[in-house]
């Protein structure tokens, strides 16, 4: 096989945008392990293809990552909020093709929606609230128990004379 | 000829990555097969939610990342190409893009065909009676005239 003339045919471009069949790019894949020179030339060509797409780039508006973002935790949390289902064949543990609610989580970790993070800054500040409140009264009420003490003693000094 | 170094890309470590370096090649590539604006950015969502969904379980090592973006985009405007299967170069409409403007009529329908509508070489063969080897001719000669353009 004429190597040079198979890069040239145009074959690799048709590869690389998945227009070939099945059996040609089995044969392409082959020939790319036998040929280095075929190998390099896919790999510019796939750094061709992403600069003929640099080209026709249109740069996407402003909030267009917002949305992506939106969009991906509205599926986290569906997929927090839907049962696991863990299917236990083929492991010695099937019973006639059942399958089993995990009960227990494996990962230590969990995801939450953004939104939740304005309750925990609140439960934050109301907890900063409480313990300026708590500290204050501990004060006063140390205050009000010395000023007892004070007119407890000037009391039984004012008996004694 | 490329170095071997600046074929290799590193492997992109979060959707947000991706994003940031493709989003724009992704929308251009999703507007020229739509066709507007709007219904692009609905899809480029659409895409990206689903490789957030299918991020670990994907080979973004080498430098193929941007063929995996495309497949994403193919995979996700099937319905869009099974509706609109139009690449005549007589439309005025279709396709707007300022690199056919130097092609001849059979490299625009086979480049517009093969990269916009996912069709096939074989596909193509058989629509315009001419061998396969024609069609990949073409498409070679197509992409080598966009990237002429850029480089000249």
């Amino acid at each position: 096989m004429k190597v040079k003339e198979y890069i040239e045919s145009g074959i690799l471009e048709s590869y690389v945008l998945g227009a070939v069949t099945e059996a040609e790019a089995q044969q392409l894949l082959q020939l790319k392990k036998q040929h280095p020179e075929i190998e390099r030339a896919l790999q510019e060509l796939e750094v061709d293809m992403e600069r003929l797409a640099g080209y026709m780039a249109v740069t996407p508006p402003p909030d267009m990552w917002n949305r992506i973002s939106d969009d991906i935790d509205k599926q986290i949390v569906l997929f927090d909020n839907a049962p696991k289902v863990k299917d236990f064949t083929g492991n010695g543990h099937s019973q006639n093709g059942n399958k089993y609610i995990e009960v227990e989580a494996e990962s230590t970790h969990m995801r939450i929606h953004k939104s939740w993070k304005w309750v925990f800054a609140a439960v934050f500040v109301l907890g900063k609230i409480f313990l300026g409140f708590a500290i204050y009264f501990y004060l006063e009420n140390r205050q009000a128990q010395e000023q007892i003490q004070q007119l407890k003693t000037e009391m039984q000094q004012l008996q004694h004379k | 000829m490329l170095k071997q170094t600046q074929i290799v890309k590193n492997k992109p470590t979060s959707v947000h990555a991706l994003y940031e370096e493709y989003a724009g090649m992704l929308l251009g590539y999703i507007f020229e097969v739509v066709n507007d604006m709007e219904l692009a950015e609905a899809y480029l969502v659409k895409v990206f939610s689903t490789i957030s969904r299918q991020f670990n379980d994907t080979n973004w090592s080498g430098s193929g990342t941007w063929l995996q973006l495309r497949r994403f985009a193919k995979n996700e405007l099937t319905h869009f190409y099974s509706a609109v299967q139009s690449c005549d170069p007589a439309d005025t409409q279709y396709p707007k893009n300022k690199y056919f403007a130097d092609m001849t009529a059979n490299q625009k329908h086979i480049f517009c065909s093969i990269y916009y509508h996912k069709a096939t070489v074989a596909q193509l063969s058989a629509q315009m009676g001419e061998p396969e080897a024609y069609i990949n001719k073409m498409l070679k000669e197509a992409f080598a005239i966009i990237k002429q353009q850029h480089e000249s």
